[in-house]
């Protein structure tokens, strides 16, 4: 089979191709405004560090969807244990920065291995649920097998001491339950099962700033200086923006640097002072509109392995989006998860676009039968 | 594999779908209540932003009609504190106080005010700013705020005004334009960041612009020589102060406003703000008989007078309702020409009795009396013209001589611009160009224009002033070799307002002038307030100032000429003989001044003997022109222009008009000045690079091209 052919080419999905861009171009603009001190004129740093990641991963995304997904499956365990591999080695590699271990630096360069550890999962995930289709999963002892894949990467990261990475690959791995057929008296064992850990994370496993930043989402102000401080700056921000913003590169908590992570994890709060609710809401209907796409192409797909390895590009891409608005609109705590394709980050931007390069390498192939 | 692997799975998608749906609806309304229904993000951000710090931004420039500086910003460090921020109070205090040379109680108040933050020194010398660095303090901080400077020191400095400490403009044209001057204020956050430390105040807001610059029309060159004249005509007559007014005729811009005594804008907190005001555009006085221009082309124009008429002057006495009118001299038949040049009062009065109240007010309206001139000048003054109903016969008559009316030198100028042009009055110019920070000049449009005289009146005006400036005239002191001037003389009493009374003592001695009488080029306003000496009429004084302020002007048209006069002795509080300046060293010798004798009581004029009849026609002396603007001065025939004086500021020079001059003089001056001198050529000197009125160094290049046949 050429690695290509014209019929593919023929099918190739420009409506996800134009979501994608918009997001990105959504993103790209905010960074600029978002890392621009004022100071300087001219780009800023940050905009030209992420032109490159771009470059990258456009190269890396076209890789992925040149491919047939189908020899993927194949591929998959050897995909899987290569970036447990490279999470492996922060454990060894990485310089402990900011408390934990999950950058691989090298001279300028520096890369986030938890990033790439989701594509593994994914395609672990999805090789899995071809060879044991969730809709005949009916007792909770087959998800021992995906519970082990899903354990891997977790437990890696959680050894690295990243909390955040680590619960949004837990919720990931759990999209799949969605389509097993388990029924509602063993949930209730996993509810339990699942509250258990909770107490024993909290008690054992989070440190005290985890703990701290907790307590500080349920109330922001009771330490409005130390780590409640960017909570309320983000909501000050967005409250600021109005119905149709301030303005590009005019948001005055934006430019007067209030928030000291603006162009990274706090980016969508630059989108809502400069743009306003429009503006956020035309940022959510792109990604909706994508991620909806993405469950019509798993739905158009001719094998288990693509509807799943779609799925699963989907939640890689929802879980850390919507938990990440939901952070800057102080519905969720404070913790460092980047928005997708909009937040400063050459890592996320990296994986994401491979995944949203899969995604288009499903859609493209779906009359490949 | 095969489609049931899929089985369910569809709904189940769907499911997955309506659930992302549904998260982003939830995110959706938690954004709208956030951005759009829950105002207290706004509020606190306001309430934040509200604490930063508003530092002005730099103001913008205001420079000449050349380019050369007036107005400028320079940044100065200041020291400000937050005093909550500071931890040991005495030894802060002490620091400070040593780094800038200051007491310490005084320092350690300022640290102790309620206040989040203050300004402890404000525009320190660089080394200063960088002590205070030095010592480290919490909770004290340097910021660089711009700094008005004014290069050229009190150079046109009441008509500059100033700007306070905190760049507001408030006197003069800083005042008129502050807003376009201003641009937006920079805020500087002084929130605390995360870890509790005050955000430094570096970053640059986004929204701050610089302030426009603005080009006036003042010729700085001219500007200095008028100033310079002033100056030196007021301490010969041991004069309280005085104005000079030049402006263009055909444009209206305000060539030169000269001011005495002088303000120096950088002492605006030394100086009680009353002091500080121009005369020229708020101070509004009566200009005597210069107002009899007026009233002549007031009649010609209403066609109730003609020029060459005989009006009876009636020997020096005449009866109006409520009070006999008497003039210097007694004169009897005087054509319109003769009045002006005589200065009769009796005259005068005759022929404003032709005229209605309302057309006489009219008249006076037309030529811009009565009225702000519309010039830009902040608060300018509409000077003082009483509405006709309430005018009695003896109101008209002295109006008709300039008493009962107030006007500002700016006024008159601007009517003297009527007079010169052909008829036209044009709003005086201030601004010739605007710049945005970053953008081109555009130029500033003229102001609005109306006629006040007829071409026909106005041309036969100015040929009935050209006599008063003849020998037997009053104003032959304002005379210029070779170039006829037409004008007029004033002298008013002081109005002593605790009296009562006109003062025996204080006198305004004006004149208004225009040169070259046929086509003039320059209109010129002189006073002299309360001059000292024993001549203290117009005559005497402003006229002679005229002639000096008049020949700088019209060297800027290339026309060459000198003043025949200097300030007689008679109108010098030293008693000196009048002695030719270096600038009217090429002149012929002195003539005998013109008696000026003591005026009776009320109505005064300083005249001289005049035939009853006019002895020579008024026209004829006009076309005496030595150049046109557009010609060389180098092919002027024999007028040799005197070298011009070098005005230093500073270790700076403001580069004279060199052209017209021979080489011999070039080298006078690159005798004092050493310019890296470039010359090509032979002959005069025909033009320069860099223009007349540009600041150099001493040191700087200056290449001069040569023409025309004379060595």
């Amino acid at each position: 089979m050429p690695a290509i052919d014209r019929r593919s080419l023929q099918h190739f999905d420009w409506l996800l191709l134009a979501l994608i861009g918009t997001v990105l171009g959504i993103g790209l603009a905010n960074l600029y405004s978002a890392a621009h001190p004022g100071t300087v004129s001219g780009m800023p740093s940050e905009f030209r560090r992420q032109l490159l990641a771009l470059g990258v991963g456009a190269l890396a995304g076209t890789l992925a969807l040149i491919v047939d997904y189908r020899r993927l499956e194949r591929w998959a365990p050897a995909i899987y244990a290569g970036t447990l591999l490279l999470l492996a080695s922060t454990l060894i590699f990485a310089p402990v920065t900011r408390g934990n271990r999950s950058w691989l630096v090298y001279g300028p360069l520096s890369f986030q291995p938890a990033e790439l550890a989701k594509i593994g999962l994914i395609v672990m995930m999805a090789r899995h649920f071809q060879r044991h289709p969730a809709a005949e999963v009916r007792r909770l002892r087959d998800l021992i097998l995906p519970g082990l894949i899903l354990a891997g990467p977790v437990g890696l990261i959680v050894l690295q001491r990243d909390m955040g990475v680590a619960v949004l690959t837990l919720l990931i791995g759990t999209t799949y339950l969605l389509f097993v057929r388990i029924p509602a008296r063993a949930w209730a064992v996993v509810a339990g099962m699942a509250a258990a850990a909770l107490a024993g994370l909290w008690t054992f496993v989070f440190k005290d700033y985890q703990r701290e930043r907790i307590l500080d989402f349920i109330d922001p102000t009771r330490d409005p200086l130390a780590s409640g401080y960017q909570a309320i700056q983000s909501r000050i921000a967005v409250g600021s923006g109005g119905l149709f913003g301030q303005g590009y590169l005019q948001g005055s908590q934006t430019q007067l640097q209030f928030l000291p992570t603006q162009h990274s994890d706090f980016a969508f709060s630059v989108v809502a002072e400069e743009w306003g609710f429009v503006g956020c809401m035309i940022l959510l209907g792109s990604y909706l509109a994508m991620l909806l796409w993405g469950i019509v192409v798993a739905s158009n797909s001719k094998d288990g392995f693509g509807a799943m390895l779609a799925v699963g590009v989907v939640g890689m891409l929802f879980w850390p989006a919507a938990i990440n608005v939901a952070m800057v609109l102080g519905l969720a705590p404070v913790i460092g998860v980047p928005l997708p394709l909009v937040s400063y980050g050459g890592s996320q931007l990296l994986a994401n676009l491979i995944a949203l390069g899969l995604l288009m390498n499903v859609s493209m192939r779906r009359y490949m039968f | 594999m095969s489609r049931s692997d899929l089985r369910g799975a569809g709904a189940r998608l769907r499911f997955l779908g309506s659930l992302l749906g549904l998260c982003f609806l939830l995110l959706a309304v938690r954004a709208a209540h956030l951005t759009i229904t829950d105002p207290r993000g706004a509020e606190r951000g306001r309430a934040q932003t509200g604490t930063v710090l508003r530092v002005a931004t730099a103001r913008g420039a205001i420079v000449d009609r050349l380019g050369a500086e007036l107005a400028v910003t320079m940044p100065a460090p200041s020291v400000y504190a937050v005093p909550s921020e500071i931890t040991d109070l005495d030894a802060a205090a002490a620091g400070l106080a040593k780094a800038l040379g200051r007491d310490a109680s005084g320092i350690r108040k300022r640290l102790t005010e309620a206040s989040s933050f203050v300004f402890v020194a404000r525009w320190l010398p660089e080394k200063e700013a960088r002590a205070v660095e030095a010592l480290g303090l919490s909770g004290v901080g340097i910021v660089a705020e711009p700094r008005r400077t004014y290069p050229l020191g009190e150079m046109a400095g009441r008509l500059l005004g100033f700007a306070n400490i905190d760049g507001e403009g408030i006197r003069g044209i800083e005042q008129g334009e502050d807003e376009w001057l201003r641009g937006q204020d920079r805020r500087i956050a002084l929130e605390r960041d995360a870890r509790g430390r005050l955000l430094a105040p570096g970053g640059v807001d986004p929204r701050a612009t610089a302030g426009g610059d603005v080009a006036l029309t003042i010729d700085s060159a001219l500007q200095a020589e008028t100033e310079h004249a002033l100056a030196d005509v007021v301490k010969m007559t041991g004069a309280a102060g005085g104005v000079v007014v030049a402006m263009d005729p055909a444009t209206g811009d305000i060539l030169a406003v000269a001011e005495s005594p002088v303000l120096d804008p950088a002492s605006f907190r030394t100086t009680p703000y009353p002091l500080t005001g121009s005369r020229a555009f708020l101070e509004a006085d009566e200009p005597g008989s210069v107002l009899k221009l007026a009233v002549v082309g007031a009649a010609l124009q209403a066609d109730v007078l003609a020029a060459d008429e005989l009006i009876d002057c009636e020997e020096g006495s005449y009866r109006v309702p409520g009070k006999t009118l008497h003039d210097a001299k007694p004169h009897g038949l005087l054509d319109p020409a003769g009045i002006l040049r005589v200065s009769s009062n009796i005259g005068a009065a005759k022929i404003g009795e032709r005229l209605t109240p309302e057309r006489h007010h009219a008249a006076l309206r037309a030529l811009g009396f009565g009225a702000p001139t519309g010039s830009g000048f902040p608060s300018e003054s509409a000077g003082l013209l009483r509405a006709p109903e309430g005018w009695r016969p003896l109101d008209q008559a002295t109006i008709s001589f300039g008493q009962g009316i107030n006007v500002t030198p700016v006024q008159l100028a601007a009517a003297g611009v009527a007079v010169a042009n052909g008829g036209t009055w044009r709003t005086p110019r201030l601004i010739s160009a605007r710049r945005r920070p970053g953008e081109d000049w555009v130029p500033e449009p003229t102001g609005a224009t109306h006629s006040a005289l007829s071409r026909k009146v106005a041309d036969q005006l100015r040929e009935m002033l050209v006599t008063v400036t003849q020998d037997d005239g009053t104003a032959s002191h304002a005379t210029l070799d070779n170039v006829a001037v037409a004008g007029k003389t004033g002298t008013a009493q002081k109005f002593d307002p605790i009296a009562g009374a006109y003062s025996n003592s204080d006198y305004q001695g004006w004149f208004l002038g225009m040169a070259p009488a046929a086509d003039p080029q320059v209109v010129i306003v002189a006073m002299i307030d309360e001059p000292r000496g024993r001549s203290h009429g117009g005559g005497a004084t402003a006229a002679p100032l005229f002639a000096r302020v008049a020949t700088a002007a019209l060297a800027r048209n290339a026309i060459v000429t000198t003043p025949r006069h200097d300030v007689p002795a008679m109108a010098r509080v030293d008693g000196s003989e009048p002695t030719r300046s270096a600038a009217v060293s090429t002149a012929p010798p002195v003539e005998p001044e013109p008696a000026a004798a003591p005026e009776p009581a009320a109505i005064v004029e300083t005249t001289t003997p005049a035939p009853v009849v006019p002895d020579r026609p008024a026209s004829g002396n006009i076309e005496v022109i030595l150049a046109r603007p557009e010609k060389a001065p180098a092919a002027s025939p024999s007028a040799l222009r005197p070298t011009p004086e070098i005005s230093w500021l500073g270790d700076r020079v403001l580069l004279p008009d060199l052209r017209g001059l021979t080489p011999k003089q070039v080298k006078e001056i690159t005798d004092t000045v050493p310019f890296s001198l470039e010359i090509r050529g032979d002959g005069r000197v025909v033009s320069q690079v860099p223009a007349p009125g540009t600041i150099l160094g001493v040191d700087a290049p200056l290449r001069l091209t040569l023409g025309g046949d004379e060595g």
